[in-house]
């Protein structure tokens, strides 16, 4: 016969036993291989609703909505350590789905493959234009609502198709939607290079019904090129661009111009060019109300190198001629930044954040204009830009 | 042997931070952006300053009584019937938090990362780690807690500071532009978070070594959980921005998933914040299930807790599995808030003035 002390510990045991068989592996559990990685979401508009094959494939089936979009999704192709790849297609798979629903676009992808989509990992949501001019706000409903999606996911607006700049080959090897991610990195580098906005932001502003722009995104010739933006409203519809300099009056406004090149004329021979680096960067924005009249300033101080002066036989530490750069260099600068901003005050949109400025320096008038800030007010209120410039260096060469 | 067990100041502090410190931090964000806006994290500093008269409250109550609980004063107070309606109403209160608690975890756990696992399972594995540690008295209980403070919550403070990376100033404007009312509104929501040391004190304050300081050290508790809570609330504010934290189902969860830190080993935040949750809500709920306990084991007038705890688990988990979404979950919260300002508020001040009223005439006669 067992006594208590024995049977406790058989009984002990037993659970251990049975534990075994229930600790062994993760519920949640899926191998690598078993997610479908969508790095990029290319959204265009459907080129034609015919069937396309016996099967129509693409096509999504609703029980409400249209054959509206072309779901275009970049999965990276997992290749053996030995195997070496060519780049573009060599690299990525990509599936497409024809639909309405973005979930049930997402989910009809599953019957073509034997992993389901994961969106933790994506890098880029790309809208063709004439998606983007017929609104976004839409669509990103889905990928805001799927807890798998992260909100710094980049989104874009490409020229011509989104299909393209996914399924297009690369020079380089590597996954299309990395690829323009890894771009982004450089957006301090270069000023004409439009801002990252990612999914986070583009909520936000959708939110507050407010404007907001978006990167460009072009594929040509086996080269990728982040350049210009779109200009959204503040119902989410694309309705015009800045280029590349505009884009830098914007980035100046909205204090993220911190480095970069901009050449000029040189001002000893307007024939040749001087190109000056920006390597300090102080930028302040504000509103001023007197007397029921507003009006913003804008006051920067640039200091930076002269890196090019293509005039050789310039002595380029002249004072005369420094001070010449200097202020041809802020006049260039305050050109760029008057075009945009004058720009959006006739398209009747603000994506500066100077409603926001107005609104934290004076609440009790906002509440007045919010309604009308768009359309009637900001389109009438003067910006004084005060830029100064300052060469510090001119290279290892005088 | 059945020995008191006896709490010092430290462990006194542990207990109060750790019973507060659970699950609403992951919601708090949306209740008072919805009412405070900008001025979110002002209202989880003024709620904190309004709890700090509870502490006073309980404080001074528990005082007449010195070596008796709640449970035991409430039925001097208020008669031996009333004094039972007390309790098991004060019982009914306290179970509803691990209720909800739980319910609300165990579905951020499920969205964020244990996507493929039942509720039910995640929720019967909570509550088996509950059941286990706290049917064997307050000691190893405290004794847990002290090593998940030391080892858990710390850490968790780091990656909630980490948070500070990806912050926009411009969410914080502009200030008190609605006034001061907003701010109070968005005060009440916040009440809720700072909701256990009270309880802590009312339940636990025989066993308290050093009486006297009972109330320095639930002010510090409280400050603490006041300073983290801001922390928290703040960040969340300045990663998502008011109108956005007012409209996310868990806007902390949502904040830190945004967080990235590029070419280092932490890469990104939420895999952390969400390892160190889960130990932190764990041993949040462990005190709250033993609170519970405590309580019906003092109504019933049994010897031992033990029986209670491990019959609290299948009432716990068959109560989680009522509550049919996570907007009757939210509703019942609010319920359950009001509830607790009721009883904080309410019903304290008035069991301290018949207390007071209890002491003159016996000093009367």
């Amino acid at each position: 016969m067992l006594t208590r002390r024995p049977l406790r510990t058989w009984l002990l045991f037993g659970v251990m036993l049975v534990l075994n068989f229930f600790i062994t592996g993760c519920w949640d559990r899926k191998e690598i291989e078993d997610r479908g990685f969508a790095l990029g979401v290319g959204i265009d508009h459907v080129v034609t609703t015919q069937p396309k094959g016996q099967y129509d494939l693409p096509s999504v089936t609703q029980e409400f909505g249209e054959r509206k979009y072309q779901v275009t999704f970049e999965l990276p192709r997992f290749r053996k350590g030995e195997e070496k790849s060519g780049g573009g297609t060599e690299s990525h798979y990509i599936f497409m789905g024809e639909g309405e629903s973005m979930f049930q676009i997402v989910r009809a992808i599953s019957a073509k493959t034997y992993f389901s989509l994961f969106f933790e990992e994506t890098q880029v949501l790309i809208f063709s234009e004439a998606v983007a001019k017929e609104g976004i706000s839409e669509i990103l409903d889905y990928f805001l609502r799927n807890p798998g999606m992260r909100r710094k996911v980049g989104l874009f607006v490409t020229p011509g198709r989104a299909e393209d700049i996914l399924t297009g080959k690369l020079k380089v090897e590597d996954v299309n939607s990395i690829f323009v991610s890894k771009i982004l990195k450089n957006v301090n580098i270069n000023p004409r290079f439009a801002s990252l906005t990612n999914l986070g932001d583009i909520a936000e502003a959708i939110r507050g019904k407010k404007s907001f722009v978006m990167a460009e995104v072009v594929l040509e010739n086996g080269e990728i090129k982040v350049t210009k933006t779109a200009i959204f409203n503040n119902q989410g519809k694309m309705i015009g661009e800045a280029d590349e300099q505009e884009v830098v009056g914007g980035r100046l406004i909205r204090k993220k111009l911190k480095e970069g090149v901009i050449s000029i004329a040189n001002p000893a021979n307007p024939e040749k060019l001087a190109a000056f680096e920006i390597v300090e960067a102080k930028t302040s924005v504000s509103s001023h109300l007197e007397g029921g009249r507003l009006w913003f300033t804008l006051e920067a101080d640039f200091a930076g190198n002269l890196g090019e002066n293509t005039e050789i036989d310039q002595k380029t530490l002249d004072p005369t001629f420094l001070s010449a750069v200097e202020e041809q260099l802020a006049a260039e600068l305050t050109r760029e930044v008057l075009a945009i901003y004058h720009k959006e005050q006739a398209l009747q949109v603000e994506v500066f954040d100077l409603g926001a400025l107005v609104r934290r320096q004076y609440p009790e008038y906002w509440k007045t204009i919010k309604d009308r800030w768009e359309e009637e007010i900001f389109p009438t209120v003067p910006l004084e830009v005060k830029i100064k410039v300052t060469v510090r260096r001119t290279g290892m060469i005088n | 042997m059945n020995f008191l067990p006896r709490i010092s100041l430290m462990q006194f502090f542990v207990l109060c931070f750790i019973s507060s410190f659970g699950v609403s931090m992951s919601t708090l964000p949306r209740s008072v952006a919805e009412s405070a806006k900008e001025d979110m994290w002002l209202a989880v500093v003024v709620g904190g300053v309004a709890f700090l008269f509870t502490v006073w409250a309980i404080t001074k109550l528990s005082g007449y009584f010195p070596q008796q609980t709640c449970f035991e004063y409430h039925r001097i107070l208020l008669g031996s019937v009333l004094g039972e309606v007390a309790n098991v109403l004060l019982v009914l209160l306290l179970i509803t938090v691990p209720i909800i608690s739980i319910r609300s975890f165990i579905v951020a756990l499920k969205i964020y990362l244990l996507d493929l696992t039942p509720l039910s399972i995640i929720a019967i594995t909570v509550l088996s780690f509950i059941t286990y540690a706290g049917q064997y008295g307050l000691l190893p209980i405290i004794r847990t807690l002290q090593f998940v403070f030391m080892s858990s919550h710390l850490a968790l403070l780091l990656i909630i500071l980490l948070g500070f990376l990806a912050i926009k100033p411009s969410h914080y404007f502009p200030f008190m532009a609605q006034g001061f009312m907003p701010v109070l509104k968005g005060a009440i929501p916040s009440w809720y978070s700072y909701t256990g040391p009270e309880f802590i004190i009312s339940c636990l304050y025989p066993f308290i070594t050093r009486k006297e300081k009972v109330f320095k050290s639930g002010v510090v508790a409280v400050i603490v959980l006041m300073v983290v809570y801001t922390l928290i609330i703040g960040i969340v504010q300045g990663i998502l921005g008011a109108e956005e934290s007012a409209h996310m189902l868990i806007p902390t969860v949502i904040a830190y998933r945004s967080v990235e830190i590029p070419d280092t080993f932490i890469e990104r935040l939420d895999g952390y914040f969400f390892s160190l949750w889960i130990p932190v809500f764990a041993v949040c709920m462990l005190i709250w299930v033993y609170l519970v306990a405590f309580g019906m084991k003092q109504i019933c007038r049994l010897e031992y807790s033990r029986p209670v705890v491990v019959l609290l688990g299948p009432i716990i988990l068959y109560f989680i599995n009522v509550v049919p979404s996570v907007q009757i979950g939210s509703i019942i919260s609010e319920w359950t808030n009001y509830a607790f300002i009721v009883w904080d508020i309410g019903v304290l001040p008035l069991l301290i003035v018949l207390a007071w009223w209890k002491e003159k005439r016996k000093n009367i006669c």
